[in-house]
């Protein structure tokens, strides 16, 4: 029975790190990192553009929350393709890094040693993935936003270039997010 | 006869009162200036200065007229009915280019210079005659902006550090 729910917990384990779904405090870390970037377009239409808050405040929220939500989700699937690759290339060192600390201890079992091991290269691809994501997509969705709203819809008016240049700059990033390549 | 004296001596006494009254001129006068000169070559079509020219004179007295020699045309300065001892003048040509730029002198004659200028007939007279006073403008020329705008320094930078993320990326997904 105990040896049974082993294996579960085990399967628990390699499913989730299969999975899409993030963790809470990568989920956190990747909306409060939207929320930003988000945020940043606003000041450009509010200073630049000069799009006044009282007035398109509805604009700006709706602009913000889409863009959110889905730099959330383009961060989650960069960071699901990522990992895996980043794990690949990591494995390695990380087999190095745990051989070194189990090398004067001659009672550890091979089994504790490849858990180690495993645990510390999802570890690193975790951290390297959702670092890395974040950089990425923050960078693509700025350079389209930048190219949008300051040359291709710069003689719209400012409402129809916040919003278009917001949805498309992240439905870009969204798209890019999902390929493979 | 006694008629006659009495009426020699007022036109006498007029003739020193007008004497008096032209010989009351404006004394070491010290020149206060402040100047606008167009700036923004994108919003405007034609280059415009003005000069207000503040005149302090130790008696007091200002000058009735002032002529300014600006850009080789001589034109007779607006005055100031509010504030006394302010005088205007302005130029404008037809491009940004025509406004000669950085500092450029401008002459100021009162009546008595003026007249002295409009007696000299050649150019060595022309030149010899002594101008009221000498003012400075300073036009530093209209600016079309600069040659590359900020938006296209953004782009370039926010593209290069994309760039350099995606190769990033190329290497860890090959």
């Amino acid at each position: 029975m105990s040896n049974q729910r082993s294996i579960s917990s085990d399967e628990d384990l390699l499913l989730q790190d299969f999975s899409r779904n993030v963790t809470t405090k990568s989920w956190v870390l990747f909306s409060g990192n939207a929320a930003v970037v988000s945020a940043i377009p606003l000041w450009l239409f509010w200073r630049i553009h000069h799009m006044d808050f009282s007035s398109y405040f509805i604009h700006f929220i709706i602009g913000t929350v889409i863009s959110t939500y889905f730099l959330n989700l383009a961060y989650q699937n960069m960071k699901f393709i990522l990992k895996h690759k980043i794990a690949q290339k990591r494995e390695d060192a990380v087999s190095r890094e745990i051989s070194k600390i189990f090398a004067n201890d001659k009672n550890a079992n091979k089994k504790d040693k490849d858990d180690r091991i495993l645990a510390r290269k999802n570890e690193v691809a975790d951290f390297e993935a959702t670092t890395y994501s974040i950089f990425y997509n923050n960078a693509f969705y700025l350079v389209c936003l930048i190219i949008l709203s300051f040359f291709v819809l710069k003689n719209f008016s400012p409402t129809v270039n916040y919003l278009f240049s917001v949805g498309l700059s992240t439905a870009v990033v969204f798209l890019f997010s999902t390929g493979q390549k | 006869m006694g008629r006659n004296i009495s009426m020699i001596s007022i036109v006498l006494i007029g003739f020193v009162l007008f004497a008096f009254a032209k010989g009351e001129n404006c004394e070491s006068p010290q020149f206060q200036v402040s100047s606008y000169s167009t700036k923004d070559a994108r919003l405007t079509a034609e280059s415009a200065a003005q000069l207000e020219i503040t005149i302090k004179c130790k008696s007091g007295k200002q000058p009735n007229t002032l002529y300014a020699d600006m850009y080789g045309q001589v034109v007779p300065c607006a005055q100031s009915i509010s504030s006394p001892g302010k005088y205007y003048v302005s130029v404008a040509a037809a491009t940004h280019k025509q406004l000669a730029k950085g500092s450029t002198v401008v002459k100021l004659y009162d009546d008595e210079s003026y007249s002295a200028l409009r007696k000299a007939r050649t150019e060595d007279a022309v030149k010899a005659a002594k101008p009221f006073g000498v003012v400075e403008i300073n036009h530093p020329g209209a600016s079309y902006g600069p040659w590359l705008p900020s938006e296209f320094f953004a782009v370039i930078i926010f593209g290069l550090i994309w760039w350099a993320a995606y190769r990033e990326r190329s290497k860890i997904l090959t």
